[in-house]
């Protein structure tokens, strides 16, 4: 969705590249946060099970954690052409932006087969539940698809926060080819690659190694549940 | 000090939008103190911006992502602090007409707030010391 504001682009702003990351932040944030208000009109509204079958919230809280693997990831992690690789690898990646894509788009078709399946073709009288399921999954995947930090937007060179401090600074799109030419000297003149087990700073820093954490202890609920 | 005017406009928009709000509450027909909860979102509002400025200087590779991570969080509170008043109007806590009063203090308040970053946000060294 940032990319139809490409064609927009004046010879002499220059400064729209920033504009549009603000632009497509704001588009993204207004249509997720709709969706979920949406969901809660109906909830509030429709407060019993056979009106509104309050496990349908389910959908919805799939797309949210699909979302938040998909702008996760950046593209230049994706393709392997980033400074550094991030928590997981390129393959962790790919695998990573797999599953969460699996999410977004099954949440998506499972809201649609709610609305479907459980109000339209039960002829129910009331089908405002199953059009608040299936709109607020349609704005959260939309949403996702409009952030400038996700896979889709053409920011393809925006550092994300799991990429550590000291990467360098890539602030857009439209500088592609300045960016190359200082990788490639910096490249030349680098003592060292960047070292990913170098701790990084600050709470954005922190927060990726929490994640980091997190997806390298994936088993110990499976083995906490084993054990109880 | 060159904003006094700014900052004596500023006020006056954030009065008229509590007035707005008070208004939508405490108003005989309508009587109801539920809106009161958007004071929750307006006092959040600001904050993910400032965590951000404060975090990061505008020459790092992670400014970008930390400050469309705020920006999209300042969205989301901004569209909730708009949606609580209309689900409470759908709900029929309380009246529209005192949903449409909150709204447009809503409107105001985060006009305000606003036009308190743009005169004043955009210092190179964001200190509390130059109050």
């Amino acid at each position: 969705m940032s990319g139809f504001l490409e064609g927009l682009r004046c010879s002499e702003c220059i400064d729209w590249g920033e504009k549009r990351n603000t632009i497509a932040s704001i588009a993204a944030g207004v249509l997720f946060f709709t969706g979920w208000w949406i969901i809660i009109d109906a909830a509030v509204i429709y407060p019993r099970m056979d009106e509104f079958n309050h496990s349908y919230h389910a959908c919805g809280v799939i797309a949210t954690v699909a979302f938040l693997m998909i702008n996760a990831v950046s593209n230049g992690q994706v393709r392997g052409d980033s400074y550094s690789e991030g928590c997981l690898g390129q393959t962790g990646a790919r695998i990573w932006l797999f599953i969460g894509f699996m999410l977004a788009f099954g949440s998506l078709i499972a809201s649609m087969w709610i609305l479907f399946g459980g109000y339209v073709a039960k002829e129910k009288a009331i089908v405002y539940p199953g059009i608040a399921v299936f709109f607020q999954n349609a704005f959260i995947f939309f949403g996702g698809s409009a952030d400038p930090g996700s896979w889709f937007s053409n920011n393809h060179l925006e550092p994300k926060l799991f990429l550590l401090p000291g990467d360098a600074s890539l602030r857009s799109p439209s500088s592609c080819i300045a960016c190359a030419q200082a990788a490639f000297s910096r490249s030349q003149t680098s003592a060292r690659p960047l070292d990913s087990s170098e701790a990084p700073e600050g709470p954005c820093g922190q927060f990726a190694t929490l994640v980091s954490w997190l997806a390298k202890s994936w088993p110990l609920p499976f083995l906490i549940l084993l054990v109880s | 000090m060159a904003g006094i005017k700014a900052l004596i406009s500023l006020s006056f928009g954030g009065a008229i939008g509590l007035m707005f709000l008070m208004l939508g509450c405490a108003l005989p027909i309508y009587n109801q103190y539920w809106p009161l909860f958007v004071l929750f979102f307006y006092i959040l509002s600001p904050i993910p911006y400032c965590i951000a400025r404060r975090l990061v200087d505008d020459t790092d590779a992670m400014s970008n992502a930390c400050k469309e991570l705020a920006i999209f969080l300042t969205t989301g509170i901004v569209v909730s602090a708009f949606g609580l008043p209309i689900v409470f109007a759908r709900a029929n806590l309380i009246e529209w007409g005192a949903c449409a009063l909150v709204l447009t203090g809503n409107t105001v308040i985060f006009a305000t707030i606003l036009g308190f970053f743009l005169v004043f946000g955009s210092n190179d060294d964001f200190s509390w010391q130059q109050w």
